[in-house]
């Protein structure tokens, strides 16, 4: 029997299973397969600022004051940064080094070319930064078919951002059966040679371009020695752009999880999908994982949920418009009708941010107390010993808030203390 | 500078409008084809790829019946590219009555329909996926047919024949001179440039929109549209066409279409034929009445929904059938469903006195160049024009891109073309193997790249965007391979990319559960969390010259 089963090997179950054992608790974490690190952007989004209110810590202090049932006013924002703190020790010995003080956001560009607020961000693509000024060479290789670097230089230059396009020869891309993907790049960039070609022909066309910005392909295993020695080839900084999935820096984060984990001898199970919970009165006493054999039960004095919302698989959906908990079955709060969870206008609401109504459905999830207790309708915890955390969780909107990663790190703390 | 100068202006981009230009171009004559949209961007484009054999209309309207096996017939010698001979079956299912079967028979015999009887033990080994209990089955001679290639094949041939191919310019007005009609003043959708094309004659084959454009001249007809709503699913769950041997009713066709099955339809009244709303309701229907040819139907993950509305016409009693006997639909509590599937060709000369103007209404895809024939006959006669229809023989080209896509669709070849290809071409649409020089293959032979709504003229080029992750990931690339052809800019680019999210988005949107809905959710995740792009959906709207939503059908099947 484990202190802690964490269920979930996305960002928030990782987590949330790094700060248990770190408190001293025998962990465990068991998963269908890996979670959304595969698909996140690298950067580290707390809350969206406006123009008015530029200063992050009196945005989320407003922003908890008004949202009593948001995860941040219920976790508490120091969880959020006691969350940062801990994903730092988990990410320094990885080589990964999150810059940002937390006290306004940094302006980052996509690979569209549009902008983002983020808290944090890794070092690699901190040059990028939108807040500093200097022009841009906006790089990346030739043919590839998951980043444009005209395009994205074209919008940035038109929003203000002195920016330009190239492409560089990659003839490595072009000689298998299979289209490469940023993981497949990001490979190619870890031999010293490519890498010296690469700076080699970007240096020849710098032109007064004081940093260079290239899809998030530096490197994978090697990230930060590749990224450093690109850097000193080319003599300008060099910033990563987040990629179509999967994500490289996502993936970076994986790794650097597992090896914490590992490093406290957590086991990581993954392909081990529970099939739901056994509930004893009002806790639960364990959960089943099916084999073809017989079914296995993990007994634990607390199980902490992170099996995500409704992309990640915690909530499953039917074609009756039935919505329901994954493991235990837990109480939902549904918005509305299933002809209401989705507005007929696909991008243009969440856009308008505060102000805007995103699709109801960002909204569904458990509701819990301030531990992170599932709870009824009425407010009373149902599961003593279940701690809710990440996605799965009610009331907020990560995409219209810019809160995707900032209630991850909050949850996850406050989940396994 | 289209100078006055056509024979003949073709009011509708759908296959009988194109088919008409095409009759008419082949007879001698200088035809402009124009549409408000993209060619089979209405009715034709929303159907479920049926080619009939006309068993489904044998017992109630033995007319269309037969013109639906004679037409397949020929259309199977004069678009084969566009046809995959899936063939069909009927079948008794237990929730149908056995008794209908016999009665079904024998009017397939009347209409000479080559409908056969088949062990039920045969009809599970060729299609296990059935319901295990059918009754009995029939094999028919329906097959598969690809609007959109059909269409492709016509728009590009007309420019060779003398014509013109004018799409995205909707018909403003229609220029009446004494009881005579001279032209019609269209707008570029895009730019809102507005253009005077003279011509001897207009057709009008606008479909469900064909009252609208008879008004403009002065004439009034009925047409009552009719909406029928259908549902890819996303596997090939049949190779046959299926048909539940029952009087015609909701759901009861299930049709195989490249990697999907399309099941289909409803029939719901509408008074605005721009109407392509799909309702709860309908998708559930669909679902259940699928369970009932192919159990397990609704477990199934659901791609994309979407809407075509059907023309059916009314005459008028007091005017006297010129063109062939009144129709009539029965009003609104069938649904359409007990309205005549047969045609109408409406010489505006004897029946308004307006000279000049010729409506086809009515009718189906399967019938289309039956209607157009006898439409362009019409045209001839008030032109004196001397020839012969030739198309019953004339076989189209095939204008396709890629030329090769072969036929039964099975996603295997098109792997092992693209994995064959010396260099890497790369994949910019993995659910449906669009390469790279594909798209720009398609794209140079595009009239106006920079337009918001190219990605999805592109799509029915190319099925670009229409498997599984419906535009999640293409959007961006097919957008920025766009981009470096220079042919369009950063803003146009970005504006596309948008503009083609939203149009995959409305047919989302009904089907949101199970694994469709986590797509879903990850291609949000994408656009925005990763791309920004809701940021950009703000600022370009304000610039858009593109026409209001629910103005232009541009939404179709996936």
């Amino acid at each position: 029997m484990d202190d802690v089963i964490v269920i979930g090997a996305g960002p928030a179950g990782l987590l949330a299973a790094y700060i248990a054992r770190r408190r001293g608790a025998r962990v465990r974490v068991l998963a269908s397969g890996i979670g959304t690190t595969h698909v996140m952007p690298g950067w580290l989004g707390v809350l969206h600022t406006s123009e008015a209110e530029r200063s992050l810590p009196g945005a989320l202090e407003g922003w908890t004051a008004t949202h009593p049932e948001h995860p941040y006013a219920l976790a508490g924002l120091d969880a959020l940064h006691q969350g940062i703190a801990a994903l730092r020790e988990v990410c320094e010995p990885a080589g990964i080094n999150y810059v940002g003080d937390l006290r306004t956001n940094l302006i980052l560009p996509t690979a569209l070319g549009a902008t983002i607020q983020a808290a944090l961000a890794p070092e690699s693509f901190a040059a990028g930064n939108l807040l500093t000024p200097g022009e841009i060479l906006i790089a990346g290789p030739e043919g590839w078919r998951d980043f444009y670097p005209r395009l994205c230089a074209e919008n940035l230059d038109r929003q203000g951002f002195s920016a330009r396009g190239v492409t560089f020869p990659m003839p490595e891309i072009k000689t298998g059966r299979f289209d490469v993907t940023p993981v497949g790049l990001a490979r190619l960039f870890e031999q010293p040679p490519i890498r010296e070609r690469v700076a080699g022909y970007l240096r020849a066309r710098l032109s007064g371009a004081t940093r260079v910005g290239l899809p998030a392909v530096i490197g994978l295993e090697r990230h930060a020695e590749t990224w450093h020695d690109l850097q000193d080839r080319l003599g300008v900084p060099v910033f990563e752009l987040a990629t179509l999935p999967p994500s490289v820096p996502g993936m970076r984060l994986f790794n650097a999880f597992k090896q914490a984990l590992a490093r406290g001898g957590v086991p990581l199970l993954l392909d081990m999908t529970v099939a739901r919970g056994v509930v004893e009165g009002n806790r639960a006493g364990g959960v089943v994982v099916p084999n073809p054999s017989r079914e296995a039960i993990y007994r634990a004095g607390t199980v902490i949920l992170a099996t995500g919302g409704l992309y990640g698989g915690g909530i499953t959906t039917d074609h009756r418009g039935e919505m329901r908990e994954a493991i235990f079955g837990l109480p939902l709060n549904v918005p509305g009708d299933p002809g209401d969870w989705f507005e007929a206008t696909f991008l243009s609401r969440a856009a308008s941010f505060p102000a805007g109504r995103p699709h109801a459905i960002h909204l569904a999830g458990v509701r819990v107390s301030a531990s992170m207790q599932p709870v009824d309708e009425t407010g009373r915890v149902i599961m003593e010993n279940v701690r809710v955390a990440g996605r799965l969780l009610a009331g907020y909107d990560p995409l219209g808030e810019g809160s995707a990663e900032g209630v991850w790190l909050a949850t996850a703390h406050r989940a396994a203390s | 500078m289209i100078a006055g100068d056509f024979d003949v202006i073709v009011i509708g981009g759908g296959a009988t409008g194109g088919g008409v230009a095409l009759d008419l171009a082949l007879r001698g004559l200088r035809v402009a084809l124009v549409e408000r949209g993209d060619l089979a961007a209405g009715t034709s484009g929303r159907y479920h790829g049926l080619l009939h054999s006309g068993g489904r209309y044998a017992v109630r309207d033995a007319d269309s019946a037969r013109e639906c096996i004679t037409e397949n017939r020929i259309l199977r010698r004069i678009v084969p590219h566009a046809i995959e001979d899936t063939g069909g079956f009927f079948i008794t299912t237990p929730d149908d009555d056995p008794a209908y079967a016999d009665t079904w028979l024998a009017a397939c015999r009347d209409c000479g329909i080559d409908a056969a009887e088949i062990p039920v033990a045969e009809a599970l080994r060729q299609e296990p996926a059935l319901h295990p209990r059918i009754l009995r089955a029939f094999r028919v001679p329906d097959a598969a047919c690809d609007s959109f290639d059909v269409l492709t094949s016509m728009g590009a041939l007309l420019p060779r024949l003398g014509g013109a191919t004018l799409t995205y310019h909707e018909v403003i007005s229609i220029n009446v001179v004494g009881a005579r009609v001279k032209g019609a003043v269209v707008r570029n959708a895009r730019t809102g440039e507005m253009r005077a094309i003279s011509a001897e004659m207009v057709v009008n084959a606008a479909g469900a929109w064909a009252g609208r454009i008879a008004a403009m001249a002065g004439c009034a007809i009925t047409v009552r549209p009719s909406k029928g709503t259908l549902v890819a699913m996303a596997y090939r769950l049949v190779n046959t066409i299926i048909n539940r041997c029952h009087p015609p009713a909701d759901g009861d066709i299930l049709v195989p279409v490249g990697t999907v099955a399309v099941i289909g339809t409803t029939s719901v009244p509408v008074s605005d034929p721009n109407d392509t709303s799909t309702q709860p309701w309908e998708i559930q229907r669909l679902l259940a009445e699928g369970e009932k040819m192919v159990p397990g139907f609704s477990e199934v993950r659901a791609l994309r929904a979407w809407a075509g509305v059907r023309p059916l016409y009314e005459e008028p009693r007091t005017a006297s059938g010129q063109a062939g006997e009144p129709r009539s639909v029965s009003g609104q509590a069938g649904g359409g469903r007990e309205a005549k599937r047969t045609f109408a060709v409406l010489d505006h000369l004897h029946r308004d006195g307006v000279a000049g103007l010729v409506t086809v209404v009515g009718g189906k895809f399967t019938t289309y160049r039956l209607m157009a024939e006898r439409a362009a006959d019409a045209v001839c006669a008030q032109l004196g024009v001397d020839r012969a229809c030739s198309t019953k023989d004339f076989v189209l080209p095939d204008a396709r891109v890629p030329l090769s896509a072969p036929r039964p669709h099975w996603l295997g070849h098109r792997l092992e073309d693209v994995e064959a290809a010396k260099g890497l071409d790369p994949l910019i649409c993995e659910c449906e193997l669009v390469t790279r020089s594909e798209l720009e293959t398609a794209a140079r032979e595009h009239p106006d790249l920079p337009a918001p709504w190219v990605l999805d003229d592109l799509r029915r080029d190319l099925r670009l965007g229409m498997g599984p992750c419906q535009g999640g990931f293409c959007g961006y690339r097919a957008a920025g391979a766009l981009h470096d052809m220079r042919g369009l800019d950063a803003a146009q680019a970005t504006s596309a990319i948008a503009d083609f999210a939203q149009r995959r988005w409305k047919g989302q949107r009904p089907l949101l559960w199970g694994q469709s809905l986590r797509q879903a959710l990850l291609d949000e995740h994408i656009y925005r969390a990763i791309l920004g792009l809701d940021r950009w959906a703000v600022a370009e709207r304000k610039v858009e010259t593109a026409p209001a939503q629910g103005s232009l059908a541009t939404e179709a099947p996936a």
